[in-house]
């Protein structure tokens, strides 16, 4: 999906959902974002579906046009993960802060939710501070009998500045 | 030998690295010193900071009259821009009047700039073009021709623009010599834009940064290039040319990136004027590096904040006007080598972060660049980068 037409689907909030699916919704995402917290990459990966994709974008102020940070496909994500202990990591833990999500729009196939979000870390001294703000902008499958699973996630950056890089995705 | 011995604590482990190696020539290390202490870093900026060319970003991003780009060099914030008349201009970005920093935007389009504190006005010349009431000033003869933005040298070579603070400085072309020429055909082989931009402060040194891209011994830090390149046959056949002016450039080589479980080989929309999957790397005194891998190039550039804090800026460059479907394939190239969320940057990080958490601790020492085999993992560039740092600063860096 091309972004102009992302950012119409993400613009607007429905304000007569049933709030049964809000709360459906925003326990995945809280899930999601516990399961990444802990490093539980498995249990991170059961909320995609297999043809889902996970995004990382900015607003660059510098270049005046959208950049992307991270664009995997399923299999993409979970190579990355699979990799994530061959790395050589800042000790810092990731930790992140998110509100209930809202829902931008909702038709037979799909939900779009925003979700704002903000990622603390934390080193080994305990001493912590806030590495990145943004949002969630998730599609949904509609289908919610088996559990909500996201088709495209994109963590939208207002952080383009950050105090390190991370092999984890936000 | 190193002669410095009476400034260093009683660590056993400062003592085994001099013990052990007594008889290194001054050249092949440097004193933690130059890293941490506040006056060097302010001889630095004085000597080499506003003295040589210093890259402030690729032509794509003011490419269009009105175009501009904000930036800090030395600690002096500058307006990069393609005036209403085609030229390219560089001016402090400092209002005449009072001081005031008048544009706060990284980048856009404008005909004109005003300043908000009294709406003193500057066109893409630098001309002052409006002084609100400026009869006041009639007493004393100060008109808006006195009133200009103060202009800095800027010069452009293949796409790359520079400034210079020194008016005596040697051209641009002069400043780069050979340096660049493995990366001219990549350069001017076909148009180039920037499309990924990020920006980290690291609590580092800029110097630290700047090493671990042409001290390729660090290698071993990365799981990728332990999998696509060290194990590549030829790889340690290479050698480093150092350049005037504390340039330097390696020998091409093609890594296996398929050897990454879930990569591609990066052989299909590889930059024209290289093979396929070809890399090329080049740094340029005294703080930006080019990393071409095949299908995407790597710029770093650094705008130093203090001794122990650099703010480093990372461009990925691809091809204007290309297929999505290769824009795509070419930011996925960059993102998953360099993005923030990429393999090896954070690793790097990693590593220039805990050199300084070290070296800011106060417990002296040194740095060693002695490794001599003539292969891509011999200190040389970085012994000659230093050789030139010298020369700028006045001072040895073995011995401060």
């Amino acid at each position: 999906m091309e972004p102009k037409e992302l950012d119409t689907h993400f613009s607007g909030f429905l304000t007569d959902v049933d709030p049964s699916i809000v709360q459906q919704l925003g326990i995945v995402i809280q899930r999601i974002a516990h399961c990444f917290d802990q490093e539980q990459f498995e249990s991170c990966l059961d909320y995609f579906t297999h043809d889902s994709v996970y995004k990382i974008t900015t607003n660059s102020a510098e270049l005046r046009k959208e950049v992307s940070y991270l664009d995997l496909d399923f299999n993409g994500l979970k190579s990355l993960l699979a990799g994530i202990p061959d790395h050589v990591r800042f000790p810092d833990k990731l930790i992140r802060h998110i509100c209930p999500p809202i829902i931008n729009k909702m038709d037979s196939e799909r939900i779009f939710s925003t979700t704002k979000l903000s990622i603390y870390h934390v080193d080994l001294k305990g001493v912590s501070g806030l590495y990145a703000i943004g949002s969630y902008q998730d599609i949904f499958e509609s289908r919610l009998n088996s559990g909500p699973q996201i088709i495209q996630r994109n963590v939208v950056l207002e952080t383009r500045r950050f105090p390190f890089g991370s092999h984890l995705p936000l | 030998m190193p002669t410095a011995s009476s400034k260093l604590i009683n660590s056993p482990k400062h003592k085994v690295i001099l013990d052990s190696s007594p008889d290194i020539p001054s050249t092949h290390f440097v004193d933690h010193r130059i890293y941490t202490d506040p006056a060097i870093f302010e001889i630095e900026i004085e000597t080499i900071f506003t003295k040589v060319w210093k890259f402030v970003c690729h032509i794509s991003e003011i490419e269009n009259p009105l175009d501009f780009r904000t930036t800090e060099v030395a600690g002096v914030p500058l307006i990069i821009l393609h005036s209403e008349e085609g030229s390219l201009k560089c001016f402090l970005n400092v209002c005449s009047h009072r001081g005031v920093k008048f544009e706060q935007r990284p980048s856009g389009s404008a005909k004109a700039f005003v300043c908000p504190f009294h709406r003193w006005t500057y066109n893409t010349e630098g001309a002052c073009i409006n002084v609100p009431r400026s009869e006041a000033y009639d007493w004393c003869g100060l008109g808006k021709e006195d009133m200009a933005l103060e202009e800095v040298r800027i010069e452009e070579a293949h796409g790359l623009v520079f400034i210079n603070f020194d008016t005596e400085a040697e051209s641009l072309t002069e400043f780069l010599g050979p340096a660049l020429d493995e990366l001219l055909p990549v350069l001017n082989g076909q148009d180039l834009e920037v499309i990924s931009y990020n920006e980290q402060v690291l609590d580092t040194n800029w110097k630290n940064w700047q090493e671990t891209n042409h001290e390729l011994y660090h290698e071993y830090l990365h799981v990728v290039n332990r999998r696509t390149g060290l194990i590549k046959e030829g790889y340690y056949d290479r050698r480093w040319h150092p350049h005037p002016n504390g340039h330097a450039s390696i020998d091409p080589i093609t890594p296996d990136y398929t050897k990454m479980p879930g990569w591609g080989a990066r052989a299909d929309i590889s930059f024209q004027g290289l093979t396929p999957a070809e890399f090329r790397h080049v740094t340029l005194f005294p703080d930006i590096v080019f990393l071409c891998r095949a299908t995407s190039l790597r710029i770093d550039v650094q705008v130093p904040i203090s001794a122990e804090k650099t703010l480093v800026q990372f461009r990925g460059l691809g091809v204007k006007g290309e297929p999505e479907e290769d824009r795509k394939q070419r930011i996925q190239d960059y993102n998953e080598f360099w993005g923030p969320f990429g393999r090896n940057l954070p690793e790097d990080m990693v590593a220039a972060v805990r050199q300084a958490q070290a070296m800011s601790a106060k417990v002296g020492g040194y740095t060693l660049f002695a490794r001599e085999d003539d292969g891509p993992m011999d200190d040389v560039p970085v012994r000659e980068w230093y050789a030139h740092w010298g020369r700028l600063t006045g001072l040895d860096p073995s011995n401060p």
